[in-house]
């Protein structure tokens, strides 16, 4: 990540612009940044394949694509945005708007997230997907039913 | 501020040198770039933040799959594909451009304008097949439900009720039509021998006669063209109506069985059953024959569903013949085994085994009744469907606008001489395309994978 490699690139900044420094770059660099991009963007379709072992955990797949999504952006970020070469006036810009980010999606979570944790009954009738059944409300008689709830609540994709 | 600032209102003479230091080391267009990008990523991940919060706050299994709202997963991963390479060629064509290489990067820019322009593209055949099934974000435009309830059922009776007036005007106008023509060209004919007539009185009377007829001159002129313009209306439209003439009695056919036999079906079910579950099992058999929800298909309940009503039309039957003597109740109990009789007619099960062969069936279980015949556009249930499409309308729709907005950059910039004095310009529209690029990453699996 940028923050380990930063530090070595302290000094290129002051009055000199980062950008007037010509190592960075180069065919090659951005060549197999390009590679990576497209690898892992590969990585996070397969965890939608007939392939990937974690089916019956859906957590796993998402928490795999959403590393993978960080990865890819940090790689832009760095390599095609330049971030890695610049000083460090990159941290006042961007580590404040993604901790305030952070924060403004942690502050759904309560209002929004958990939203149905306090549903009115009457509130449930109007909700997307009816009330679940007391098991045994719907016996054998009803064959439409039990399939029909068992599929929705137990499906992962 | 610099020293010689803050000696500045002292002496005040306007000879003094100010010394510019820059708070960054970096231009002042990239840090200005940089500080909207900052609030960009803010704006964004609000975006996003919500949809996910919104998505893992769903109760389990009522946020729509990817396939039940008509995302598909390669189209989207060919969307990543393009932008990552635009990115690729925005990159590349400041380096260019920093190294004078003029005509190099202007062909870069030009390939990174036409990759954004193939993600707009494709962006826009997507919306297009939401739009197509009847996926908008709101109403009146939408056709999602969020529930099977009675007001669903409802509905999908009104938009075959108005479907179904629709056709019976246009059948009753094609009826009609020739008559009406027929009649209009007689008083055309009649109106024009009297303008005739009139004509030749007003040339021999008197002047306050001849006030008079042109009067009437006047209101027969319009009548004339009244009876003009309803003929040629009637010309256009005849030969429209008797080409589709057979497309509107099947059409018509099928509208008033489905109104019968499974919409009316339902609505009884819902009603009369005694368990609620029941009730609503019959409505939420209704939204799975009108557009199955992908993963949840009820093909085998669906079996049973039929093999049940055959044991009860077999008991109705039964009863209509020891009923011989009431004919009420007989009329009743016919009523219900014809009822059953269309039902399975139209949806016979899945194993087509145990319906007539000749009889074909008019819903295919597959695809739902909306795919099979576009023109119904009934609505369709989607558990959160409705949100769905908010958040899924707003996030790409951001994005694109956001896309739009880097083409126009490129757009600026590829007139230019794109040497190393232009490569400013470049750097800030191509972070600003890296930005673009960097949303979609995120955007990409939570809309299509997730």
């Amino acid at each position: 990540m940028a923050e380990h490699q930063s530090s070595q690139h302290l000094g290129h900044g002051g009055s000199d612009s980062a950008h007037g420094h010509a190592g960075h770059g180069g065919l090659a660099k951005y060549g197999i940044v390009f590679g990576c991009l497209c690898l892992l963007t590969g990585a996070s379709f397969f965890t939608y394949s007939e392939l990937w072992p974690f089916k019956s955990t859906p957590a796993v797949g998402w928490a795999f694509m959403m590393a993978v999504s960080c990865t890819k952006a940090m790689l832009v970020i760095c390599f095609f945005m330049h971030l890695l070469w610049e000083a460090n006036w990159k941290y006042v810009l961007t580590i404040p708007a993604s901790v305030m980010s952070i924060f403004l999606c942690l502050a759904l979570v309560g209002d929004i997230g958990m939203r149905t944790r306090y549903y009115a009954e009457e509130r449930w009738l109007h909700s997307s997907e009816p009330r679940r059944r007391e098991p045994g409300h719907h016996g054998a008689n009803h064959p439409q039913e039990p399939e029909h709830a068992k599929d929705r609540s137990g499906q992962s994709k | 501020m610099s020293e010689s600032d803050t000696h500045h209102g002292d002496h005040g003479h306007g000879h003094i040198k100010l010394v510019y230091q820059p708070a960054l080391p970096i231009p002042n267009g990239k840090t200005c770039l940089w500080l909207f990008l900052s609030t960009e990523i803010m704006f964004f991940a609000g975006l996003i933040g919500t949809y996910i919060v919104l998505r893992f706050g769903a109760p389990s299994g009522t946020w729509p799959l990817p396939h039940d709202v008509h995302l598909s997963e390669p189209i989207g991963a060919f969307n990543t594909f393009v932008l990552i390479c635009s990115s690729v060629t925005i990159v590349l064509a400041l380096e260019m451009a920093k190294a004078n290489r003029t005509g190099a990067a202007k062909g870069l820019l030009f390939l990174t304008f036409i990759l954004g322009g193939v993600f707009l593209s494709v962006k826009a055949y997507e919306y297009n097949a939401k739009f197509a099934h009847g996926i908008y974000p709101s109403m009146p435009h939408s056709l999602i439900y969020d529930k099977a309830d009675i007001h669903y059922v409802a509905a999908v009776r009104q938009r075959l009720a108005t479907l179904i007036s629709d056709l019976d005007k246009d059948r009753a106008d094609y009826e009609t039509m020739p008559g009406e023509r027929d009649q209009l060209s007689a008083e055309r004919t009649d109106t024009e021998t009297r303008q005739k007539d009139l004509r030749a009185e007003r040339s021999k009377a008197d002047a306050g006669r001849r006030k008079e007829i042109d009067g009437d001159l006047e209101t027969n002129e319009k009548s004339l063209q009244r009876i003009s313009r309803r003929l040629a209306e009637i010309e256009t439209r005849l030969p429209v109506l008797k080409a589709s003439e057979q497309e509107r009695n099947t059409r018509l056919a099928i509208c008033k069985d489905l109104q019968r036999y499974v919409v009316q079906a339902a609505e009884i079910n819902a009603a009369t059953d005694s368990d609620r579950a029941d009730r609503e099992a019959a409505m939420e058999l209704l939204a799975d024959l009108i557009y199955p929800i992908g993963g949840m298909r009820p093909l085998a309940y669906l079996d049973d569903y039929a093999s049940k009503l055959r044991v009860r039309r077999g008991d109705l039957a039964g009863s209509v013949d020891s009923a011989a003597n009431d004919e009420l109740a007989k009329a009743a109990l016919t009523d219900q085994v014809d009822r059953i009789d269309g039902w399975l007619r139209l949806v016979p099960g899945v194993s087509l085994t145990s319906a007539p062969a000749s009889e074909k069936p008019l819903v295919k279980l597959e695809q739902g009744l909306n795919e099979e015949y576009h023109w119904l556009r009934l609505p369709i249930r989607i558990p959160s469907g409705n949100m769905w499409a908010s958040t899924y309308f707003l996030l790409t729709g951001f994005h694109a606008i956001h896309v739009v907005v880097g083409l126009i950059l490129f757009i600026v910039a590829l007139p230019r001489n794109l040497d190393s004095s232009q490569a400013y310009f470049l750097e800030n529209s191509g972070l600003y395309w890296h930005f673009v690029d960097l949303v979609w990453i995120f955007l990409f699996p939570l809309l299509y994978l997730f």
